[in-house]
Protein backbone atom coordinates (compact mmCIF):
# COMPACT_ATOMS: atom_id res chain seq x y z
CA UNK A 1 0.00 0.00 0.00
CA UNK A 2 1.49 3.60 -0.99
CA UNK A 3 2.01 5.49 1.72
CA UNK A 4 1.07 9.73 2.01
CA UNK A 5 3.31 12.09 1.89
CA UNK A 6 2.39 15.13 4.68
CA UNK A 7 2.64 18.84 3.85
CA UNK A 8 4.58 21.36 5.86
CA UNK A 9 3.15 23.33 8.46
CA UNK A 10 1.71 25.88 6.65
CA UNK A 11 3.82 29.04 8.20
CA UNK A 12 6.51 27.49 6.69
CA UNK A 13 5.66 27.46 2.77
CA UNK A 14 4.79 30.23 0.72
CA UNK A 15 1.92 31.48 2.56
CA UNK A 16 -0.31 34.76 3.33
CA UNK A 17 -1.72 35.24 7.30
CA UNK A 18 -4.04 36.72 8.61
CA UNK A 19 -4.51 37.13 12.31
CA UNK A 20 -7.32 37.47 14.65
CA UNK A 21 -8.42 39.34 18.38
CA UNK A 22 -10.95 39.95 20.21
CA UNK A 23 -11.50 42.83 22.81
CA UNK A 24 -13.41 42.89 25.73
CA UNK A 25 -15.51 46.21 25.34
CA UNK A 26 -16.45 46.54 28.60
CA UNK A 27 -12.98 46.83 29.85
CA UNK A 28 -10.87 47.96 26.38
CA UNK A 29 -8.60 44.82 27.27
CA UNK A 30 -7.85 42.29 24.62
CA UNK A 31 -9.17 38.82 25.44
CA UNK A 32 -7.53 35.79 24.27
CA UNK A 33 -9.67 33.05 22.70
CA UNK A 34 -9.48 30.73 19.49
CA UNK A 35 -11.14 31.99 16.54
CA UNK A 36 -13.74 30.13 14.23
CA UNK A 37 -14.00 31.24 10.45
CA UNK A 38 -15.97 30.49 7.89
CA UNK A 39 -16.19 31.26 4.18
CA UNK A 40 -19.34 33.44 2.08
CA UNK A 41 -20.96 32.70 -1.03
CA UNK A 42 -20.41 34.67 -3.60
CA UNK A 43 -21.83 35.72 -6.98
CA UNK A 44 -19.23 35.00 -9.37
CA UNK A 45 -18.65 34.10 -13.50
CA UNK A 46 -16.65 30.89 -12.51
CA UNK A 47 -18.35 29.58 -9.63
CA UNK A 48 -16.06 28.50 -6.73
CA UNK A 49 -16.99 25.38 -5.55
CA UNK A 50 -15.33 25.79 -2.15
CA UNK A 51 -14.44 21.91 -0.94
CA UNK A 52 -13.75 20.85 2.87
CA UNK A 53 -11.03 19.04 3.19
CA UNK A 54 -10.07 16.93 6.60
CA UNK A 55 -6.71 15.02 6.87
CA UNK A 56 -4.40 18.38 7.13
CA UNK A 57 -2.24 17.67 9.87
CA UNK A 58 -3.01 21.81 10.85
CA UNK A 59 -6.29 21.64 11.00
CA UNK A 60 -8.97 21.62 8.78
CA UNK A 61 -8.81 23.56 5.43
CA UNK A 62 -11.04 24.98 2.44
CA UNK A 63 -9.46 24.24 -1.17
CA UNK A 64 -11.22 26.61 -4.38
CA UNK A 65 -10.56 25.05 -7.29
CA UNK A 66 -9.06 27.41 -9.74
CA UNK A 67 -10.09 25.02 -13.15
CA UNK A 68 -12.14 22.71 -13.76
CA UNK A 69 -9.69 19.87 -13.37
CA UNK A 70 -9.67 17.75 -10.70
CA UNK A 71 -7.12 14.95 -11.32
CA UNK A 72 -3.92 15.25 -9.98
CA UNK A 73 -1.84 18.09 -10.72
CA UNK A 74 -4.81 20.48 -10.53
CA UNK A 75 -4.34 24.10 -9.46
CA UNK A 76 -6.02 25.19 -5.78
CA UNK A 77 -6.36 27.63 -3.88
CA UNK A 78 -6.11 26.36 0.01
CA UNK A 79 -7.69 28.17 3.14
CA UNK A 80 -5.79 26.90 6.65
CA UNK A 81 -8.75 27.66 8.93
CA UNK A 82 -7.42 28.20 12.69
CA UNK A 83 -6.77 24.94 14.36
CA UNK A 84 -7.62 24.16 17.76
CA UNK A 85 -6.44 26.70 19.98
CA UNK A 86 -5.42 29.08 17.23
CA UNK A 87 -6.39 32.98 15.84
CA UNK A 88 -4.51 32.71 12.17
CA UNK A 89 -5.56 31.76 8.92
CA UNK A 90 -3.36 30.77 6.07
CA UNK A 91 -3.73 31.13 2.26
CA UNK A 92 -1.28 28.57 0.63
CA UNK A 93 -1.07 27.58 -3.36
CA UNK A 94 -1.68 24.20 -3.61
CA UNK A 95 -2.40 21.28 -6.30
CA UNK A 96 -4.30 17.92 -6.72
CA UNK A 97 -2.12 15.00 -5.27
CA UNK A 98 -3.28 12.01 -3.93
CA UNK A 99 -0.06 11.66 -2.36
CA UNK A 100 -0.53 13.96 0.29
CA UNK A 101 -2.12 13.16 3.20
CA UNK A 102 -4.92 16.21 2.78
CA UNK A 103 -5.23 15.57 -0.65
CA UNK A 104 -3.63 18.33 -1.71
CA UNK A 105 0.45 19.68 -2.47
CA UNK A 106 1.19 23.15 -0.78
CA UNK A 107 4.06 24.80 -3.19
CA UNK A 108 6.74 25.71 -0.93
CA UNK A 109 8.84 28.20 -2.71
CA UNK A 110 5.50 30.39 -5.05
CA UNK A 111 4.08 29.14 -7.64
CA UNK A 112 5.06 27.45 -11.22
CA UNK A 113 4.21 29.49 -14.95
CA UNK A 114 1.39 26.41 -15.61
CA UNK A 115 -0.23 27.32 -12.05
CA UNK A 116 0.18 31.30 -12.54
CA UNK A 117 -1.51 31.14 -15.66
CA UNK A 118 -4.62 29.06 -13.73
CA UNK A 119 -4.64 31.64 -10.86
CA UNK A 120 -4.82 34.49 -13.85
CA UNK A 121 -7.67 33.06 -15.11
CA UNK A 122 -9.63 32.07 -12.36
CA UNK A 123 -8.98 35.95 -11.46
CA UNK A 124 -9.98 36.97 -14.37
CA UNK A 125 -13.44 35.24 -13.69
CA UNK A 126 -14.49 35.62 -17.92
CA UNK A 127 -14.04 39.10 -18.01
CA UNK A 128 -12.84 40.92 -20.77
CA UNK A 129 -10.77 43.96 -20.22
CA UNK A 130 -12.59 47.41 -21.56
CA UNK A 131 -9.52 48.67 -23.11
CA UNK A 132 -7.15 46.24 -24.38
CA UNK A 133 -4.86 48.70 -25.11
CA UNK A 134 -4.51 50.06 -21.59
CA UNK A 135 -3.31 47.82 -18.31
CA UNK A 136 -6.54 46.61 -16.59
CA UNK A 137 -6.06 45.66 -13.13
CA UNK A 138 -8.77 42.50 -11.97
CA UNK A 139 -9.93 41.46 -8.63
CA UNK A 140 -11.79 38.81 -7.30
CA UNK A 141 -12.57 39.26 -3.49
CA UNK A 142 -13.70 36.02 -1.34
CA UNK A 143 -15.42 36.97 2.13
CA UNK A 144 -15.50 35.21 5.17
CA UNK A 145 -16.77 35.63 8.26
CA UNK A 146 -14.87 35.72 11.88
CA UNK A 147 -15.99 35.15 15.52
CA UNK A 148 -14.66 33.70 18.59
CA UNK A 149 -14.92 30.75 19.99
CA UNK A 150 -15.45 31.02 23.86
CA UNK A 151 -17.12 34.07 23.94
CA UNK A 152 -19.32 33.39 20.70
CA UNK A 153 -21.21 37.09 20.26
CA UNK A 154 -22.97 35.89 16.98
CA UNK A 155 -24.06 39.23 16.47
CA UNK A 156 -20.12 40.73 16.78
CA UNK A 157 -19.31 38.22 14.10
CA UNK A 158 -17.30 40.70 11.14
CA UNK A 159 -16.93 40.36 7.94
CA UNK A 160 -13.00 40.21 6.11
CA UNK A 161 -12.51 39.38 2.64
CA UNK A 162 -9.13 38.13 0.30
CA UNK A 163 -8.77 39.80 -2.94
CA UNK A 164 -6.87 38.70 -5.46
CA UNK A 165 -5.40 40.74 -8.08
CA UNK A 166 -3.93 40.65 -12.03
CA UNK A 167 -3.31 42.79 -14.45
CA UNK A 168 -3.97 42.12 -17.85
CA UNK A 169 -3.94 43.96 -21.61
CA UNK A 170 -2.08 46.68 -22.22
CA UNK A 171 1.05 47.85 -24.51
CA UNK A 172 4.07 48.16 -22.54
CA UNK A 173 6.89 50.38 -23.82
CA UNK A 174 10.50 49.87 -24.24
CA UNK A 175 12.95 52.85 -23.60
CA UNK A 176 16.04 51.38 -23.76
CA UNK A 177 16.25 49.15 -26.84
CA UNK A 178 19.81 49.11 -28.98
CA UNK A 179 19.62 50.23 -32.32
CA UNK A 180 21.53 47.86 -34.62
CA UNK A 181 20.16 48.77 -38.12
CA UNK A 182 22.11 51.48 -40.68
CA UNK A 183 22.35 54.87 -39.35
CA UNK A 184 19.75 56.93 -40.00
CA UNK A 185 19.45 59.39 -43.21
CA UNK A 186 18.81 62.86 -42.55
CA UNK A 187 18.95 66.02 -44.94
CA UNK B 1 -30.48 30.11 56.56
CA UNK B 2 -31.69 26.47 56.23
CA UNK B 3 -33.43 24.94 53.30
CA UNK B 4 -36.54 27.02 51.87
CA UNK B 5 -38.81 24.03 50.71
CA UNK B 6 -41.01 26.78 48.29
CA UNK B 7 -40.98 30.69 47.82
CA UNK B 8 -41.85 33.15 45.61
CA UNK B 9 -39.07 35.56 46.41
CA UNK B 10 -35.81 34.66 48.34
CA UNK B 11 -33.70 37.99 48.49
CA UNK B 12 -30.01 38.39 50.12
CA UNK B 13 -28.66 40.92 51.71
CA UNK B 14 -24.99 41.18 51.51
CA UNK B 15 -22.72 42.85 54.75
CA UNK B 16 -19.84 43.98 53.18
CA UNK B 17 -16.42 43.75 55.29
CA UNK B 18 -14.17 46.54 55.62
CA UNK B 19 -12.08 45.91 53.08
CA UNK B 20 -15.51 45.35 50.37
CA UNK B 21 -16.75 49.36 52.25
CA UNK B 22 -13.55 50.63 51.08
CA UNK B 23 -14.15 49.85 48.03
CA UNK B 24 -17.43 50.83 47.81
CA UNK B 25 -16.36 53.96 48.56
CA UNK B 26 -13.17 54.13 46.82
CA UNK B 27 -10.90 55.18 49.56
CA UNK B 28 -7.62 55.41 49.32
CA UNK B 29 -8.15 55.41 45.49
CA UNK B 30 -7.52 51.45 45.66
CA UNK B 31 -10.61 50.50 43.69
CA UNK B 32 -9.15 49.48 40.42
CA UNK B 33 -5.71 47.48 39.47
CA UNK B 34 -3.11 48.48 37.79
CA UNK B 35 -5.12 46.79 34.80
CA UNK B 36 -7.70 48.80 35.29
CA UNK B 37 -10.30 45.92 36.92
CA UNK B 38 -12.81 47.48 39.34
CA UNK B 39 -12.11 44.98 42.58
CA UNK B 40 -15.17 45.40 43.99
CA UNK B 41 -17.17 42.84 41.63
CA UNK B 42 -18.29 39.63 43.08
CA UNK B 43 -16.24 36.89 41.10
CA UNK B 44 -17.64 34.21 43.55
CA UNK B 45 -19.84 33.41 46.45
CA UNK B 46 -20.61 30.42 48.44
CA UNK B 47 -23.25 28.54 49.71
CA UNK B 48 -22.86 27.10 53.39
CA UNK B 49 -25.49 27.09 56.13
CA UNK B 50 -23.18 29.65 58.02
CA UNK B 51 -26.26 30.59 60.12
CA UNK B 52 -26.47 27.41 62.49
CA UNK B 53 -23.61 25.87 64.83
CA UNK B 54 -24.53 22.17 64.98
CA UNK B 55 -22.14 22.38 67.95
CA UNK B 56 -24.78 23.84 70.25
CA UNK B 57 -28.13 23.90 70.68
CA UNK B 58 -28.63 27.43 70.55
CA UNK B 59 -29.20 29.36 67.47
CA UNK B 60 -28.20 32.77 66.26
CA UNK B 61 -30.08 35.63 66.85
CA UNK B 62 -32.05 37.26 64.13
CA UNK B 63 -29.50 39.54 62.07
CA UNK B 64 -26.07 37.76 63.10
CA UNK B 65 -23.68 36.77 59.97
CA UNK B 66 -20.70 34.99 60.75
CA UNK B 67 -17.24 35.68 58.85
CA UNK B 68 -15.87 33.32 56.91
CA UNK B 69 -13.71 32.33 59.87
CA UNK B 70 -16.09 32.52 62.60
CA UNK B 71 -14.36 35.12 63.77
CA UNK B 72 -15.47 38.67 64.96
CA UNK B 73 -13.05 40.82 63.76
CA UNK B 74 -13.19 43.58 61.37
CA UNK B 75 -17.17 42.45 60.72
CA UNK B 76 -20.08 44.35 60.87
CA UNK B 77 -21.68 41.56 62.23
CA UNK B 78 -20.34 38.13 63.51
CA UNK B 79 -20.66 35.68 65.55
CA UNK B 80 -17.58 33.09 67.42
CA UNK B 81 -17.07 29.24 67.99
CA UNK B 82 -18.40 28.36 64.50
CA UNK B 83 -16.64 26.31 61.91
CA UNK B 84 -18.15 26.34 58.29
CA UNK B 85 -19.27 23.11 56.77
CA UNK B 86 -19.64 22.12 53.16
CA UNK B 87 -18.76 24.85 51.77
CA UNK B 88 -19.39 25.44 47.77
CA UNK B 89 -17.62 27.86 45.78
CA UNK B 90 -19.40 28.95 42.44
CA UNK B 91 -17.36 31.10 40.25
CA UNK B 92 -18.65 33.61 38.27
CA UNK B 93 -18.33 32.55 33.78
CA UNK B 94 -15.76 36.14 33.16
CA UNK B 95 -16.36 35.39 30.01
CA UNK B 96 -17.54 39.06 28.05
CA UNK B 97 -20.29 39.56 26.61
CA UNK B 98 -19.50 42.80 24.99
CA UNK B 99 -16.79 41.70 22.63
CA UNK B 100 -15.59 43.42 19.04
CA UNK B 101 -13.58 41.21 16.92
CA UNK B 102 -11.20 42.32 14.48
CA UNK B 103 -8.04 41.32 12.22
CA UNK B 104 -4.79 42.71 11.85
CA UNK B 105 -5.19 43.60 7.35
CA UNK B 106 -5.49 46.98 6.91
CA UNK B 107 -9.66 47.59 5.88
CA UNK B 108 -10.18 43.96 7.04
CA UNK B 109 -8.81 43.20 3.60
CA UNK B 110 -5.55 40.91 2.35
CA UNK B 111 -4.65 41.66 -0.91
CA UNK B 112 -2.83 39.35 -2.90
CA UNK B 113 -1.04 40.16 -6.11
CA UNK B 114 -0.22 37.60 -8.57
CA UNK B 115 2.42 39.53 -9.70
CA UNK B 116 4.03 39.52 -6.74
CA UNK B 117 3.91 35.77 -6.29
CA UNK B 118 7.04 34.39 -7.03
CA UNK B 119 8.07 31.58 -9.22
CA UNK B 120 9.07 28.07 -8.64
CA UNK B 121 10.66 25.22 -10.26
CA UNK B 122 9.83 23.30 -7.60
CA UNK B 123 9.33 19.92 -8.18
CA UNK B 124 6.38 17.75 -6.59
CA UNK B 125 6.29 14.53 -5.50
CA UNK B 126 5.39 11.91 -7.95
CA UNK B 127 1.91 10.93 -7.81
CA UNK B 128 0.63 7.56 -6.59
CA UNK B 129 0.86 5.15 -9.69
CA UNK B 130 -2.58 4.08 -10.50
CA UNK B 131 -3.47 0.17 -10.18
CA UNK B 132 -5.78 -2.08 -12.08
CA UNK B 133 -6.31 -3.77 -9.14
CA UNK B 134 -7.34 -7.53 -8.29
CA UNK B 135 -9.70 -9.17 -10.25
CA UNK B 136 -12.48 -10.40 -8.11
CA UNK B 137 -13.51 -14.38 -9.42
CA UNK B 138 -12.37 -15.64 -12.28
CA UNK B 139 -14.22 -16.09 -15.51
CA UNK B 140 -14.42 -15.44 -19.47
CA UNK B 141 -16.08 -12.67 -21.31
CA UNK B 142 -16.50 -12.42 -24.51
CA UNK B 143 -17.16 -8.98 -25.70
CA UNK B 144 -18.87 -7.89 -28.25
CA UNK B 145 -21.18 -11.00 -28.65
CA UNK B 146 -23.96 -10.52 -26.12
CA UNK B 147 -22.23 -13.03 -24.17
CA UNK B 148 -22.94 -12.74 -19.94
CA UNK B 149 -20.14 -12.66 -17.58
CA UNK B 150 -19.45 -16.28 -16.53
CA UNK B 151 -17.81 -17.16 -13.37
CA UNK B 152 -15.69 -20.40 -13.84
Amino acid sequence: MATSSTNPNPQNVYNYAINFTTTNLSNGNPFVEPHTVTLQNGSYNIPLNPINIQGNAYGPCIVVPLSTNINNGAPYLKFHLPQNDESVMYVTFCIRHTGMNDGYYDYVNGIPDAYRSALRTWIRDDRDPTNINSTTPWTKTLTFNVKGIDTNVVSATIPFTVTFSATFGGVRIEDDIAFTGPALVTG
Amino acid sequence: MGYIPSADTIYAVAYLTEIGRNYLFNQNNNRFDTNGDDLFEITKFTLSDVDTNYQTIQLLSTGEVPDITGKNEDCLKSTANYVQKNLLAFVFDDTPTNVEYSTDLEGDNLLIREGNIPTTNETPPAFPQETTGPFIGGGTFTPNTGGAFQAR
